[in-house]
């Protein structure tokens, strides 16, 4: 007799992970992502050279070049070390923004949309008021208040990116404040904040993860053009923006010098972008039941 | 017993568990044709004694949700007394209302948005009871297991994730959840509508066991006739956000008087089979004796409010009085009274399913 | 005289699971002027049925069988009369009216597409069979309604303007997946109401879906019951209702509360278990697991379906053994095996 009971198959773990099976654009984006991320952590231990050891005899040597894979810029520093340092700049930045942009938005989405209300409306008011506000501006600020720095770009990112993390988290708060199993921890007694920390958070995470493994490339992106303007790392630290950056006075000279930086730039944020729509794809559709 | 409002007397003689007195609650809604006020709930009375279960039937939009969600205080009653074992928690703030939920529950209609996906079917349990510190910590394990017992569930379930359950047992882990801390009124909520007819009689079952076990008492909101009268001691019928009759069981489905319930009895689809009092031979063939759709609950009729609908109105005195609640004797022996103009308190009544 | 008739339907999808047999070798017959009900569960394949009558089925299915209608078999016809054919001679309309309408539409426009989809007629020539058609669903105020949206209507209403789109060109055969199961009771009688009146005038042949036992007996002239996508039980409504031979027949009639039964007196006997998902087709009696007259020859061979009076069959080796209203099935609740539970 066939098995009964479709619903008492062993338990699976929601989080089991999908390799993107038929999704070949997602699978790209995964492998992209990962290995951008392995190059951030290893990187360094490959790097055959020290990122910021200038050599004046080796100026701008084109790709394929003895010694130097893919090259050295205008100080005679080698390209390819500085490519692997800067992954890690590049993305701890565009990480480390996001993160924040998720650990600020997070919860002001899910108060703002869990109460409603007064507070509601002031909490979007706010928003929007950053939302209006260049991130820019504010990276110039902080620069001139405490010198360009890291950190200060992060911040700076991370700061612009929290409306749109606030948002989608109060989105999905509203809808998912009606269902009856809030209705039902409410006629439990319930205290407001483990209702969000039971019942809401887990449930408004799925979207919020997608957005933010989405944001990831805004951020890369972002840091990358805090560096090209000055304002995020400083020289000597590799960085490919600031790769990107300098390498404008000399693309006569050598060309590879602007391509390089750029084309890492543009697959990492590739990448996490298809990843993201591949999270996003794969969470949605599972989870509905 | 009698019938429903203030101030009665049940059964075992004592204060009813639940005694709700002219309650009222409105809407405020914009849409496409103006603002206006919906009137969800208008001046509802109603009582439930120690162990009764009592039935609220409607059809969508009178109100009978938005009842229970009031007595629950999920909503904001405009108006009226909300009665919960002698304390009146109807302006209650939350901070005092906490120390009393354990005292109502709720039981709600769609077993799939009712438990939350992300919680283990253990852990869904457990939370009442860690909520309103029933049982030590460490006996939480152990207490979930004897409720996963109750309502029929192997204990292995517990660390199953509600996708993983049927609708039944979905259900079945509401009512874990729902008992778990004794509560004194079960408020359900249509709890049989989405489940398939064999798995309805088993969570049927199951409800009427554990009422006889916990003793709760348990206020029924269904459309569902069948299920009512199965399961309820007495019943309320509810149109357009006002109760038209109320009484017991026996009354209401064996001499209804209201038109409105009559018609709803006259729409009961019966298979005719097997069955007590069911028609001797073949399926019963009945007549939809009511025409007409349900108005717009932003215009409400004045007067009776089912007198657009009613076959038997009486112009111009049903369109421009509310009728009172008239009580009528039991010809089964219990309490009864409905809300008509054309009802005597004789007990003389229209009767619209053999007119025409 | 026959309008349609499903010989050994055969209906299997590839999930990500494995392979699932939803239909299993139905084979039923449509006549004109007739309401036959197909009735069971969710899962049991009715709904599938209706669709795959017009091809409808959902993508990745495998369907095998043949579906006769006027004379030609609808699995091998060309695109162009199957399309000639839905709405046009068969017309299928659904549960849920209000997912079924398009909201961007007003009903009146959307009821005309249907009627020109079919036949050449004027605009003017079209409002007007609108307007009959309107009437002729019983709807209090056709004029009104013609410019109205599907969301300024009730449910109702809707499901008659889901009813006049059907019946725009007269189709031979009406498919009614669960027609009034949205609705409420004095609504759903007046739908009802209307079904049969439209199958008298129309002269339509009607296949009504539904799980509500109490609908069949409403409308119904033969029953087809269906269990995990087989046909366990055939019989005229009145028939069926009253002495019926399926285990599981008797089952779904004693699951339901009748008039004067109580609680505490008259428990009700569910039906233990859950409804299978076949993955290949069963060695025995698909139905064995959850029946209390459950024999080794049940558990060995599925048991056809076979004539048990005239006009009446069931697929059963011991039909009529189980009285509706008898003992049946124990369960009250408690847990059957370990790791199953009831349902």
């Amino acid at each position: 007799m066939t098995a009964a009971a479709g619903a008492l198959t062993a338990p699976h773990r929601h989080w089991a992970r999908l390799p993107f099976a038929g999704r070949p654009l997602a699978q790209a984006g995964a492998i992209g992502a990962f290995i951008v991320v392995a190059i951030a952590v290893f990187g360094p231990l490959a790097a055959p050279h020290n990122p910021s050891a200038t050599s004046f005899s080796d100026v701008l040597a084109p790709p394929l070049s003895p010694h130097h894979l893919l090259g050295t810029d205008q100080l005679g520093r080698d390209v390819l070390s500085r490519l692997l340092y800067g992954a890690r700049t590049t993305l701890e930045a565009g990480v480390f923004a996001t993160l924040l942009a998720t650990l600020l938005g997070l919860p002001i989405g899910v108060v703002s949309g869990y109460f409603r209300g007064a507070l509601d409306v002031v909490i979007m008011r706010l928003i929007d008021v950053t939302l209006a506000f260049p991130f820019l501006l504010l990276a110039v600020g902080l620069a001139a208040i405490s010198g360009p720095s890291l950190w200060n770009a992060v911040l700076a990112l991370g700061v612009a990116q929290v409306p749109a993390v606030a948002r989608i988290a109060r989105g999905e708060t509203l809808s998912v404040r009606e269902l009856e199993y809030v209705q039902a921890a409410l006629v439990n007694g319930e205290r407001s904040i483990a209702i969000m920390r039971r019942h809401v958070v887990p449930n408004v995470l799925s979207p919020v993860i997608v957005a933010t493994t989405v944001a990831i490339p805004g951020s890369i992106v972002g840091a990358a053009i805090l560096s090209f303007l000055g304002l995020g790392v400083q020289p000597p630290t590799a960085d490919w923006g600031a790769m990107l950056a300098q390498s404008e006075s000399y693309l006569n000279q050598s060309v590879w010098l602007g391509i390089i930086p750029g084309l890492a730039i543009f697959i990492a944020a590739l990448s996490f972008n298809l990843l993201g729509d591949g999270v996003r794809d794969a969470l949605d559709p599972k989870r509905r039941r | 017993m009698t019938a429903g409002g203030g101030g009665i007397v049940t059964a075992d003689g004592g204060p009813p568990v639940l005694a709700v007195s002219g309650l009222g609650k409105g809407f405020r809604v914009s849409r496409s044709g103006g603002a206006g006020t919906v009137r969800a709930v208008v001046d509802v009375d109603l009582t439930i004694g120690h162990g009764e279960i009592v039935g609220l039937v409607g059809e969508s939009g009178c109100g009978k949700s938005t009842v229970g969600r009031c007595i629950l205080r999920l909503l904001e009653p405009d108006t009226g007394r909300i009665v919960l074992d002698g304390t009146d928690i109807t302006r209650m703030s939350r901070r005092r209302l906490r120390p009393l939920r354990p005292k109502m529950h709720m039981v709600f209609q769609d077993p799939y948005s009712s438990l939350n996906p992300r919680m283990t079917v253990g852990a869904i349990v457990g939370v009442p009871l860690r909520t309103h510190r029933v049982v030590a910590r460490d006996k939480i394990g152990g207490a979930v297991d004897g409720l996963l017992d109750r309502v029929g569930l192997a204990r292995q379930l517990r660390s199953r994730y509600p996708h993983e359950l049927s609708g039944g047992q979905r259900q079945r882990v509401a009512l874990a959840r729902s008992l778990a801390v004794r509560p004194s009124l079960l408020i359900a909520d249509e709890p049989t509508s989405a489940l398939d007819v064999s798995v309805q009689a088993a969570i049927l079952n199951q409800l009427a066991q554990l009422h006889g076990e916990f003793g709760f008492s348990c206020l029924l909101i269904s459309h569902d006739l069948a299920v009512v009268e199965y399961l309820c001691d007495r019943v309320a019928v509810m149109y357009l956000g006002s109760i038209v009759e109320t009484g017991t069981r026996e009354e209401v489905f064996g001499s209804p008087k209201h038109p409105y319930t009559q018609a709803l009895l006259a729409a009961r689809l019966d298979t005719g089979a097997a069955g007590p009092g069911a028609a001797a031979a073949g399926p019963v063939r009945r007549r939809a004796v009511l025409a007409g759709e349900l108005p717009s609950p932003r215009n409400m009729p004045a007067g009776c409010t089912f007198h657009p609908r009613c076959p038997v109105a009486e112009l111009p005195l049903c369109a421009d009085t509310v009728p009172p609640d008239v009580t009528v004797p039991g010809v089964h022996g219990g309490s009864h009274s409905a809300r008509c103009h054309l009802v005597h308190t004789d007990g003389r009544a229209p009767d619209i399913r053999v007119a025409g | 005289m026959t309008l349609l008739e499903i010989d050994d339907l055969r209906v299997r999808f590839g999930t990500a699971e494995g392979p699932v047999l939803a239909i299993n070798g139905l084979s039923l017959a449509l006549a004109e002027d007739e309401v036959v009900a197909l009735v069971g569960e969710s899962g049991c394949g009715k709904t599938l049925t209706g669709l795959s009558v017009l091809g409808l089925e959902p993508p990745g299915a495998r369907v095998d069988g043949r579906i006769w209608f006027r004379g030609q078999d609808l699995r091998t016809a060309p695109a162009k009369r199957l399309r000639s054919v839905r709405g046009g001679e068969i017309a299928m309309i659904f549960q849920e009216p209000m997912t079924s309408l398009n909201p961007a539409f007003s009903v009146g426009r959307q009821v005309a597409e249907a009627l020109r989809q079919h036949r050449k007629v004027s605009g003017r020539q079209a409002r007007d069979r609108v307007m009959e058609l309107f009437e002729l669903v019983r709807m209090p105020d056709p004029r009104q309604h013609l410019h109205q949206y599907p969301h300024q209507l009730s449910g109702g209403m809707q499901q008659r303007v889901m009813i006049a789109m059907a019946i725009a060109c007269e189709p031979a055969v009406l498919i009614a997946d669960e027609p009034t199961t949205a609705l409420d009771p004095t609504i759903q009688a007046q739908i009802l109401d209307l079904l049969a009146d439209l199958r008298s005038r129309l002269h339509m042949a009607v296949l009504l879906i539904t799980h509500n036992l109490g609908v069949v007996a409403d409308i119904a002239d033969r029953v087809v019951v269906m269990y995990a996508g087989h046909k366990a039980e055939e019989a005229p409504a009145g028939e069926l209702l009253r002495s019926p031979e399926h285990p599981y027949t008797v089952g779904l009639l004693n699951a339901v509360p009748q008039p004067g039964m109580h609680r505490g007196t008259h428990p009700l006997t569910p039906i233990t278990g859950l409804v299978p998902v076949l993955r290949q087709p069963p060695e025995g009696c698909v139905f064995g697991p959850r029946c209390p007259l459950v024999t080794e020859q049940c558990q060995r061979e599925p048991p056809q379906p076979r004539e048990v009076a005239p006009g009446h069959l069931a697929a059963c080796f011991r039909p009529g053994e189980l009285s509706p209203g008898a003992g049946g099935a124990e369960d009250r609740g408690r847990p059957a095996a370990a790791g199953q539970g009831p349902a």
